[in-house]
């Protein structure tokens, strides 16, 4: 019985077909629709057109004359840094405060941990419920005299673009707590303790001991922050649908405009490129950049 | 030992069965309706219908249940649309219903069956005006609507004085009354795109359409652009009434019930909206009472109607059952019953050869008949609502978009030419 | 010695009303879940008075039964995908460890850029091949899709990093004793990698059910949905959008399991959330 064993191995090969199999699925719907959507988006396809012919790089030179696509380029990046700059800020300050071992802070961190649980839909409804006209922050203010006239939250370009950044940064502190504070966890107690023997006080020990310690939780929630906001869709499509006037569109939400919503295929595959390449670039930068700081400690 | 294999294979199985037996148990229809597409046997057609609040849940499953009688073995799946995106997204995952209430015939035409003239001519009146511009039918005109009317609170008006306005100037008049006596003058759904162009839709149907009742026939043959000056003038009234401090401050982040609520509590004193407004719908009888109506106005006070042509359902000749579903279609336009909610609740005015109101039986409030009359009277010229109606009039989704979102922009942006000009690039994008 | 209990009080004050502050619009979602529309009108901000479960009750009584089969469908295809996704990434991780350095590096290379690729790059060509196979509109489809995508990119990340941990001798002496690679693997390797295994299903089991487009595509409106979109069905069309309370119940019943599921397991998933992520 024992050698049985070895010829089944050699038989099946072992662990070698089921990785075929996993390397196979992952090219047919990771590797194949990527370059499938490259080589769409050099043609003129429409969902209401029957053929289409090769039309060159004209989708990607039509992205300088779309009227909608520069703000949406803005909106994107606005949002992306905006919110990767203050859930980080707001992750690290949240952490150390949280960071202590005494039962309450437990409740604390417990609650504050809820958001990143939620997906984008229920976040995004809890929030549109607040930011409405007669939403739960107009008609309390109202009601209790804190303003006179309803604000309107969702209604300008610059106030929707606020909300929404409030919306997605909200969740994503609540992940940076998460890492910033296992981060902390792995400060030694003997070097906070050796920079308070040299007298330093509480600002300079954050910045010589604790915030260089916490390198490889910035990296993470830098690179994932970035990545995640550049992704952004289910947030805008509850918020605000990408208005008023289109000033909420983030290239994602574009991407899928154009290609399921009007359908116009080709044009809407050489935007998802766009938002590839511009996806790339970002995380590749921010990685080589805080890796680098990583390792300079 | 166990066989590690074993209990692989045995897991991947019961996973794929898990994800294959997961049904949606909500589905009464038949199951498995894909192997039984062979024409005596039952038949399952998809049917998009917007719900909303007077067109309800249960008015849909009601009248799609009364039509699916009559049409032998057909079972109907309802798909509730999430937008006015959701048929081009649906269109382009391969997943376009066989049957499909309210779509911009302008994007779809291309993939619809056209009604034949005969049972047109048979059933409604007036069904010429649902003609698309290749001649065909998509959508037979069951009825009319008129986008926009100007309802307003008559006892807002009587309090302060105010007499009903003809011209434009007048319109400014009251707007700035209003003001003054501190009511928010014109209520706004500005949170949704749809909502937030009805006045916008009014001014350039009065002033672009009313002048020149071809003008979108024009455009289609690149004759006329939006930087027009009849159509920029259209969009600065918009302007004007921003700068006059017509709307709330949070108008933009109003949704439709939010509006509607606000005007129904006497935030404001006047509201622009489709017809389907007096219905009882949204509106009770006794509210009905306060609320007068009158038209757009134009600048010489000439009365223009901005009417939408084309009607409920389109079919999808590339569906596997284009026929029954076809059948199916004509049969729900045909069944009178199911048209006393639409006229009751949402306020339609229905145009069947066959049938009057009267012959329907429908309990209507006379904000309903004095609205009606205006819809079917010579009292004022009919144009094509713009952007609203369908037949060969209807514009491409991607400008109504456009459109939509220049009746948000106006609020920080106050170049109308430059907004007009966007347009013109997103007309040019669309073709 | 005041002074110190002060500043610990002090600190202590200052963490409640942070976290209070922070954790408002989750109360909100609570409280007025329980309340009449009236009363989220009239006192939106206080406890729910009288308590009442119309809410919940209006939302579970749709005649589409839109929630109830959303959450089922969620179940499902979650569980589904995780129980799928776990031996495939695992076998395949361990696999990958074993190779040269220089079929490591180039897969690896392939593997990250799964993990970056934005879902909507290629969603266009996903729905024909889904349909070039018969899979668009059905729960295999869906699973196949989150099985071999982005996720398993994750998982390999995950499983890989795990085994540069394990000691090679365990390997080796499993060897010498004449265990097939496949035994090895499961009888071994995967109960060595248990946390890296929570870990793999702690984030795809999140991502699958607050997965938001891949279901509103793929699935489609015709075979019911996951909670996720079902709430996003029930709740965008504007008619229900001024009945606050019906917006409120679905949230919380759309939140509730993965909520339950923190709660309960919320070491794991700290644990889990932390390691996961240093690896993405």
């Amino acid at each position: 019985m024992a050698s049985r064993p070895r010829k089944r191995r050699k038989a099946l090969g072992g662990l070698a077909p089921i990785a075929f199999i996993s390397l196979g699925l992952y090219t047919l719907w990771v590797i194949y629709p990527v370059f499938a959507s490259a080589t769409l988006s050099l043609t003129d396809a429409r969902t209401n057109r029957q053929t289409m012919s090769f039309v060159g790089l004209e989708n990607y030179t039509r992205m300088f004359s779309d009227p909608r696509l520069g703000r949406t380029f803005a909106f994107t990046l606005i949002v992306t840094i905006l919110v990767t700059l203050v859930s980080n800020v707001g992750g690290v300050l949240f952490a150390m405060m949280l960071n202590n071992q005494a039962k309450n802070y437990k409740v604390m961190r417990t609650l504050a941990f809820i958001p990143q649980v939620l997906s984008g839909v229920v976040v995004a409804f809890m929030w549109r419920m607040m930011f409405n006209q007669n939403g739960l922050i107009n008609s309390s203010a109202l009601k209790y005299g804190w303003l006179d006239a309803p604000i309107n939250w969702l209604g300008t370009r610059e106030m929707a673009t606020f909300c929404v950044c409030v919306t997605v940064a909200w969740a994503s502190t609540a992940f940076c707590t998460v890492v910033y504070m296992a981060g902390l966890q792995s400060v030694p107690p003997e070097l906070m303790d050796a920079a308070r023997v040299d007298g330093a006080g509480p600002i300079k020990r954050f910045f010589n001991v604790t915030w260089p310690m916490l390198a490889p939780a910035t990296t993470t929630c830098v690179v994932l922050g970035l990545i995640g906001a550049l992704k952004l869709y289910d947030i805008l499509a509850v918020l605000t649908s990408g208005g008023p006037a289109n000033s909420t569109n983030s290239l994602a939400y574009y991407v899928i405009a154009v290609a399921f919503g009007n359908g116009h295929t080709g044009y809407g595959a050489a935007l998802g490129i766009l938002l590839l390449v511009l996806t790339a670039a970002v995380s590749a930068i921010a990685t080589r950049i805080l890796r680098k700081r990583e390792t300079n400690l | 030992m166990k066989r590690p294999t074993n209990v692989l294979v045995a897991g991947l199985a019961v996973a794929f069965l898990l994800a294959a037996g997961c049904s949606n148990d909500s589905d009464s229809n038949v199951p498995g309706s894909q192997d039984e597409s062979r024409s005596s046997e039952p038949v399952e057609i998809t049917v998009l219908v917007t719900e909303s609040e007077a067109n309800t849940a249960e008015f849909w499953d009601a009248s799609i249940a009364a039509a699916s009688a009559k049409v032998p073995g057909v079972t109907v799946k309802k798909i509730v649309s999430i937008g006015d995106e959701y048929p081009g997204q649906l269109r382009a995952s391969g997943q376009l219903p066989d049957v499909l209430g309210q779509v911009n015939v302008d994007d779809l035409h291309d993939t619809l069956m056209p009604y034949d003239e005969a049972w047109l001519e048979e059933n409604f009146l007036f069904w010429e005006s649902g003609v698309y511009s290749d001649g065909n039918v998509y959508t037979p005109s069951t009825g009319t609507q008129i986008v926009p009317l100007v309802f307003y609170n008559k006892t807002i008006f009587a309090d302060n004085g105010i007499s009903v306005p003809k011209t434009w100037s007048e319109f400014l008049d009251v707007v700035a009354k209003l003001r003054a006596a501190g009511v928010t003058p014109i209520e706004m759904a500005g949170g949704e795109g749809w909502a937030a162009d009805i006045g916008m839709v009014g001014a350039v149907t009065t002033d672009v359409l009313g002048k020149d009742p071809e003008w979108i026939q024009k455009l289609k043959a690149g004759e006329a652009k939006f930087s027009d000056a009849d159509f920029v003038g259209a969009v600065q009234k918009m302007i004007d009434l921003v700068e006059a401090g017509a709307y709330d401050p949070a108008a933009l982040s109003a949704d439709y019930s939010a509006a509607n609520q606000n005007f129904l509590d006497g935030k404001s004193g006047m509201y622009p909206m489709g017809s389907w407004f007096i219905g009882k719908g949204y509106l009770t009888d006794e509210q009905a009472e306060n609320i007068g109506v009158f038209l757009w106005p134009s600048d010489n006070g000439t009365a223009y109607l901005p009417t939408v042509a084309g009607g409920t359902f389109a079919v999808n000749k590339e569906s596997p059952n284009a026929e029954v579903a076809m059948e199916w279609a004509k049969a729900w336009a045909t069944n009178q019953e199911s048209y006393k909610p639409l006229i009751e609740n949402d306020a339609a005015f229905i145009l069947l050869k066959n049938a009057s109101l009267a012959d329907l039986g429908v309990d209507v409030t006379p904000l309903y008949m004095e609205g009606y009359e205006l819809a079917t009277g010579d009292a004022a010229t009919s144009v094509p609502s713009f952007r609203w109606t369908g037949g060969k009039n209807a514009i491409p989704s991607t400008v109504a978009d456009g459109f939509m979102g220049m009746a948000q922009a106006v609020f920080t942006n106050s170049d109308a030419a430059a907004l007009c000009a966007d347009l013109d690039a997103q007309w040019a994008a669309a073709q | 010695m005041n002074a110190k209990l002060a500043s610990r009080s002090g600190r202590l004050a200052g963490g409640w009303v942070v976290t209070a502050v922070f954790c408002f619009p989750i109360y909100l979602a609570v409280v007025n879940a329980f309340k009449a529309n009236a009363q989220i009108k009239s006192d939106p901000l206080g406890l729910p008075n009288p308590f009442t479960f119309s809410n919940v009750i209006t939302a579970l009584s749709r005649p589409d039964h839109l929630i109830q089969t959303g959450l089922v469908n969620s179940v499902v295809i979650t569980s589904a995908t995780v129980a799928l996704l776990i031996p495939l990434s695992s076998a395949t991780s361990l696999w990958l460890f074993e190779r040269s350095a220089r079929v490591k590096g180039i897969l690896t290379g392939i593997f990250a850029l799964g993990l970056m690729i934005p879902p909507q790059v290629g969603l266009q060509p996903t729905v024909q091949v889904l349909k070039a196979m018969g899979l668009m509109n059905t729960y295999p489809g869906l699973v196949l899709v989150g099985i071999s995508g982005g996720y398993f990119a994750f998982a390999v990340f995950v499983y890989v990093g795990f085994l540069h941990t394990v000691p090679k001798e365990i390997l080796d002496s499993a060897r010498v004793d004449g265990a097939g690679d496949l035994r090895v693997w499961w009888s071994i390797v995967m109960p060595l990698m248990r946390p890296a295994t929570i870990t793999v299903a702690i984030f795809v089991g999140l991502w699958t059910w607050n997965d938001f487009l891949g279901p509103l595509i793929i699935l489609g409106p015709t075979q019911g949905q996951t909670i996720t979109v079902a709430m996003y069905l029930s709740l965008g069309a504007s008619a229900v959008s001024t009945d606050y309370g019906q917006v409120y119940a679905i949230t919380l019943i759309a939140a509730l399991i993965p909520l339950i599921a923190y709660l309960f397991c919320q070491r794991e998933f700290v644990a889990g959330l932390t390691s996961g992520a240093a690896k993405g």
